[in-house]
């Protein structure tokens, strides 16, 4: 399986990821029919931030081992599935102690993030690049160290919100 | 193809993990493929007229087995909130994306709710739970958890009796409390009953004496027990009150108690001494009755009020009525408004309504006051078709009559009488453009000091259509902001739509009161005004 190559014909695959994978920062609907008010959108950002910088993270981790072009990119469309996976997950285990409930579903997702990541880089990576391809172990640490560091973020990120946000 | 080749070993990780978990967490006893917590949140959720709903969960578990049921209704009430769950709780609840009412994408449990989960559980077992009575009493200690533990006991009944009286001696006195009353529920025998608790009496804490006095003096079945230790307990000054208070329960069975309650009203201080007053009230009332004629006219106001509030009981003789007599004039306003209704419903008996309006006119036979009672509604209007034809057919003869009883007061002390004087109102828009002649009277009414009967006259004149303009405008100008408010409101309403053609002249007189002193009349006439712009224009013939 030969890596693509020549720009024009990765750009529009990309670019089009790029817009669905930001498109969690201006997204403003609520399908959840609730009687109270919805969803605060404020909720988008603190996600896209923690998101974001779990992704710097796993890129760090991973600089010096082979990947894809716009690996980043790839990171955040990883989410797209991962994240609605998250919260699907946490709807299931809803019965449980809500800490219970996180832990678990966040070990789910390294797991699984670690997996993706481990595909990306092998299936979608250039073939001639000198980089050393990652390991799965590698992989499962970066997405557990990215993991580790959005969900030490995320409550900051909502402190930050809580002081300074609107009321 | 060689990296695919790569790929089974963690996929095989992932579903072994995967199944790994699936089997951590499905070790809870299910029903139709269902776990018992999911039935035991269907009934939490159930409305209670949700009868079938609830009845199937309570099948369930039921189907599950107390066996098997228990150890999960006991975990779920060990729980406890640890600080990462209560942030996941109040973050959620913040954003708005969770909740612990099931009213958001996800809802949360807290260590309570799942308490609550678990004590819906036992109250669907009943005394098929009795196995876990031991370890629930252990519970009893944890902090907070009193309650739903004590609810949990009491769904075991009988066999949590053992349980029940171990907590009577419990170091939290929040729990002997409640030991004292959970424990009547689970005996049978009342003499058993008062035996265990009578050594509460004695206990270190006031407020578990005092419940056990309380408890005693409920038990009226067994006179014979209960008032030889409440007449010990009125020794103790912290349930002597609660002691004082229910021997009243026991009638004529307390006699004995009633040189010292007699005492104690005297000497006791004012807690005590009100309650021994109102239970000697009850055992003696014939003896007690000097004493409440005399504290009724202590100089000391709350002696005198609870005198006074029990002479109001007792049957109208001449003391009393003597005693009221003087009340209806007391500097204190509860006092002599109460004595003033008293003696007012005396005065009624004696003289009924009708005999104080004997120049109404009839109709059929029957005086209008007749009429004017015949709603259709027991008390409630329209008048009844019967009743709306004759106050028709008597016609303006009426409005003398009518004058009379919208500003009817009740004597002898001149309280108000509503229910005659909102009759009369009634009467009044019932006459229609009949009521005309007594605008000019109606409309002098509003000047009048009493808001309730401003107002009165100001709406009996809404039957006369176009004519009643005047009148209203007036009030708009009324010292009273809720005549300023209700004149408005009857402007815009009741005229401006059955009379569209004089909407420009009540919008101009409505928008002077857009600077009215009151708020809530500025705010209510914007809407009214507000109301009379999107009302159609009247067509141009």
């Amino acid at each position: 399986m030969k890596a693509i190559s020549g720009l024009p014909n990765h750009v529009r695959p990309l670019v089009i990821l790029a817009v669905v994978s930001f498109s969690i920062l201006t997204a403003r609907a609520n399908p959840i029919e609730i009687p109270e008010k919805s969803v605060k959108p404020e909720i988008c950002f603190l996600i896209g931030f923690a998101i974001l910088f779990e992704v710097l993270c796993v890129w760090y981790i991973l600089r010096h081992s082979l990947r894809p072009r716009f690996f980043i990119l790839w990171l955040l469309g990883m989410h797209l599935v991962t994240y609605p996976a998250f919260l699907g997950l946490l709807w299931l285990l809803q019965a449980m102690r809500p800490a219970f409930a996180v832990a678990i579903g966040e070990g789910l997702v390294v797991v699984v993030e670690g997996l993706i990541i481990y595909g990306i880089c092998r299936l979608t990576a250039p073939a001639n690049s000198p980089l050393p391809r990652p390991t799965l172990a590698k992989c499962w640490l970066a997405s557990l160290v990215g993991n580790v560091c959005s969900a030490v973020a995320f409550p900051i990120l909502v402190a930050i919100f809580e002081r300074f946000g609107p009321g | 193809m060689n990296k695919w080749r790569t790929f089974p070993l963690p996929v095989l990780i992932l579903a072994l993990i995967g199944i790994g978990l699936l089997l951590l967490f499905t070790n809870e006893p299910r029903y139709h493929r269902r776990t018992l917590t999911s039935w035991l949140q269907q009934c939490w959720d159930a409305p209670s007229m949700e009868t079938q709903r609830i009845a199937e969960a309570q099948a369930a578990v039921r189907a599950i087995g107390p066996k098997k049921v228990l150890p999960v209704l006991l975990k779920l009430l060990r729980f406890e909130d640890d600080p990462v769950s209560l942030w996941v709780i109040r973050t959620g609840d913040k954003l708005r994306f969770s909740d612990v009412n099931g009213g958001r994408f996800i809802r949360w449990h807290s260590a309570e709710d799942f308490w609550w989960l678990g004590e819906r559980g036992f109250e669907m077992l009943g005394t098929n739970a009795a196995p876990a009575a031991e370890a629930l009493g252990k519970l009893l200690d944890q902090p907070g958890r009193r309650m739903v533990v004590g609810k949990c006991l009491e769904s075991i009944g009988k066999p949590a009796e053992p349980v029940v009286c171990q907590a009577l001696t419990n170091q939290d006195e929040a729990v002997r409390q409640w030991a004292i009353d959970e424990l009547a529920a689970v005996t049978d025998d009342v003499g058993l009953y008062v035996t265990r608790i009578e050594p509460r009496l004695h206990d270190s804490s006031d407020a578990v004496r005092a419940a056990t006095v309380d408890a005693i003096g409920n038990q009226i079945d067994a006179p014979e027990l209960a008032v030889p230790l409440l007449v010990e307990a009125l020794k103790d000054s912290a349930a002597s009150p609660n002691a004082a208070g229910a021997l009243a329960n026991f009638g004529t069975n307390a006699l004995v108690a009633f040189p010292i309650l007699t005492n104690l009203v005297e000497h006791g201080g004012i807690k005590l001494s009100d309650a021994a007053l109102k239970t000697l009230t009850v055992i003696a009332p014939d003896q007690a009755l000097p004493i409440l004629l005399r504290r009724s006219r202590l100089p000391d106001i709350a002696m005198h009020r609870v005198a006074f509030l029990l002479l109001c009981h007792y049957p109208m003789t001449p003391p009393v009525e003597s005693a009221l007599q003087t009340a209806a004039a007391d500097s204190d306003p509860v006092i002599a408004r109460q004595a003033r209704i008293i003696l007012t419903e005396k005065h009624q008996k004696e003289h009924p309504l009708e005999a104080q309006f004997p120049d109404d006119p009839s109709y059929a036979g029957k005086p209008l006051g007749e009429w004017l009672k015949m709603h259709e509604n027991n008390g409630d209007y329209p008048y009844s078709q019967a009743a709306s034809n004759a106050i028709h057919q008597i016609g303006t003869n009426a409005i003398p009559a009518l004058l009379r009883r919208l500003i009817y007061v009740e004597p002898p002390f001149g309280l108000p009488a509503y229910e005659v004087n909102r009759d009369a109102m009634q009467g009044f828009i019932l006459l229609g453009d009949q009521a005309t002649p007594a605008l000019p009277q109606l409309k002098a009414l509003l000047d009048g000091t009493n808001q309730n009967l401003v107002l009165l006259a100001m709406v009996s004149t809404l039957g006369t259509g176009t004519n009643a303009i005047p009148v209203l405008s007036k009030a708009l100008t009324n010292q009273f902001a809720p005549v300023r408010d209700e004149a408005a409101n009857s402007l815009a309403h009741s005229i401006a739509e059955r009379f569209p053609e004089r909407r420009q002249e009540i919008i101009s007189l409505l928008t002077n009161l857009l600077s009215d002193s009151d708020s809530d009349v500025r705010l209510s006439v914007k809407g009214d005004l507000q109301d009379l712009n999107l009302q159609p224009l009247p067509s141009r013939k």
